[in-house]
């Protein structure tokens, strides 16, 4: 291939890959309610949400962090918290340093929770979209949650 | 016949004297060897099921490159191979066979990783010429002139290619610098990560053969950003990365070339792209480019009889790819690919398929 078509080409495929991550950049930001809705608004993610905490309870690399919560309250906040994430009608105010600062949670136990509650997700059949933008949403909590 | 068989020893040997080299064609296979590492030596994070886990959300933690880093089939990621947060150790292993129209490429090995922190990792290639080599050996005495028929014992050992298998070491290390690119949403910025790869060449009295050396480094810089709700609101992942190499064909061929005053090794920087798409939590496609450096083999092209041999063997393309991960589990991955590494040694259309399994631990 002469050089200048493979410069020319190094171009193209850098523009290619701009146009690509400056598509993505909104996707970041989008919220609609037609997530809460995919959900099965505040019904389905009640569902959704005690599935994920019987998983944490049953799960023995972090049951240990729940010995002394309490279920029903904070089944009721992640019901809130998740139905505000997902464009839901509310309000979801708790600082997530300030609840966890005492926890000592790692990254290990963060990321068993997420699988914890992605596997809720699946098994509800949540479809796929609605369940990734929790996830987007919930990830960068991990900076405030882990302590350890 | 016996006077053309002298004739073409001391054409080899007088040609080798001159410019410190021993000749030739096996220029070509090295090309092919370097991108064999992308089929086995990078260990890339698992790129199935779970790209990202956060702890395991993602697949990411069980793909690996040929050079034995985590990443794609060709081309390293940003990502530390393996599942591992700030407090765990973990590790992968591969291996990846790549078919190609001429010539095989298998590779094996594997990857330790700390903290999510460090990759260090293991890579070995064998690029098997097959019948090719005979092939190859005829375009060298038809280079030089030397009546059909001629024997191959007529060539120096290391240029005998028939069967030839050419063989190839890497170790590399990979630090991540910044960022996370599990966590970090909501932004444009990536994981950025560096690496280092030293790569040896067991064929070394072939490389010299062909005017290039048996070993050398790569330097690399690479950015990973994961989109958890990207494209239709699936992951999506692009990587770019920066190379500054002197191997031809990623090593298989040697390091370095031949210039017009004697050997040339400077160094290249090339792009390397890389694109991921999560059709659900366990199948992952995408595609991956890699710039190649160019480098003249065996004798600089105005050098009459060995020139236009030379600029036959140093013909190098970009290595580019489609595939298909699975993940049957988040530690496994099966990865199914179509690969197309172009001119290598003289042999037009390397393309073909590219099968490889890593996993996690």
């Amino acid at each position: 291939m002469p050089h200048y078509v493979k410069v020319k080409l190094k171009y193209i495929v850098l523009s290619a890959l701009s146009v690509v991550t400056i598509s993505l950049s909104p996707a970041a930001s989008r919220a609609s309610t037609s997530y809460y809705n995919a959900f099965g608004r505040k019904q389905g993610l009640n569902t959704v949400v005690g599935d994920f905490l019987n998983n944490v309870l049953a799960d023995s690399r972090i049951k240990a962090y729940f010995t002394n919560a309490n279920i029903p309250a904070l089944h009721a906040a992640l019901v809130t918290q998740f139905c505000m994430l997902e464009g839901g009608p509310c309000e979801f105010n708790e600082n997530m340093k300030t609840v966890h600062q005492n926890l000592g949670v790692t990254d290990a136990a963060f990321n068993a929770l997420a699988e914890d509650l992605q596997k809720s997700m699946v098994y509800h059949n949540i479809p796929l979209a609605a369940q990734n933008n929790l996830l987007a949403k919930l990830a960068p909590m991990e900076k405030g949650i882990v302590t350890k | 016949m016996k006077k053309a068989r002298a004739s073409l020893k001391k054409n080899i040997t007088e040609y080798a004297r001159i410019y410190g080299i021993s000749v030739l064609a096996v220029a070509s296979f090295a090309g092919s060897s370097a991108r064999a590492q992308m089929v086995a030596a990078e260990p890339a994070p698992n790129l199935t099921a779970h790209m990202f886990d956060m702890g395991g959300l993602v697949t990411t933690g069980a793909v690996t490159a040929v050079g034995g880093a985590a990443g794609g089939g060709i081309v390293p990621w940003a990502l530390i191979g393996g599942y591992t947060t700030k407090d765990q150790v973990g590790g992968t292993a591969f291996y990846t066979h790549v078919f190609l129209r001429n010539y095989q490429l298998a590779t094996y090995g594997g990857l330790f990783a700390l903290s999510n922190r460090v990759e260090l990792s293991f890579a070995h290639q064998s690029f098997q010429l097959g019948s090719t080599g005979a092939t190859l050996d005829g375009k060298i005495f038809n280079a030089l002139g030397a009546p059909a028929n001629t024997p191959e014992s007529v060539l120096p050992h290391a240029l005998r290619l028939d069967n030839v298998n050419i063989n190839q070491d890497i170790i590399g290390i990979k630090v991540r610098l910044y960022g996370n690119a599990i966590y970090d949403q909501g932004t444009l910025i990536p994981q950025i990560s560096v690496g280092y790869e030293y790569h040896h060449n067991e064929n070394s009295s072939f490389t010299r053969a062909i005017g290039t050396r048996p070993s050398g480094s790569e330097y690399y810089i690479a950015a990973t950003k994961v989109w958890l709700n990207g494209l239709f609101g699936h992951y999506t992942m692009v990587t770019a990365t920066l190379d500054a190499t002197n191997a031809i064909q990623n090593g298989l061929l040697g390091f370095g070339g031949v210039g017009p005053n004697g050997p040339k090794t400077g160094y290249h920087i090339e792009p390397e792209f890389a694109v991921g798409y999560w059709l659900n939590n366990n199948l992952v496609v995408g595609g991956e480019y890699r710039f190649m450096p160019h480098y003249q083999v065996v004798a600089p092209g105005n050098v009459p009889g060995y020139g236009p041999l030379g600029n036959a063997l140093s013909k190098t393309s970009d290595w580019k790819d489609v595939y298909i991960a699975y993940f049957p589990v988040k530690y496994l991955s099966i990865t199914l690919a179509y690969a197309d590494l172009g001119t290598i040694a003289s042999e037009k259309n390397q393309n073909g398929v590219y099968l490889s399994a890593t996993s996690s631990f």
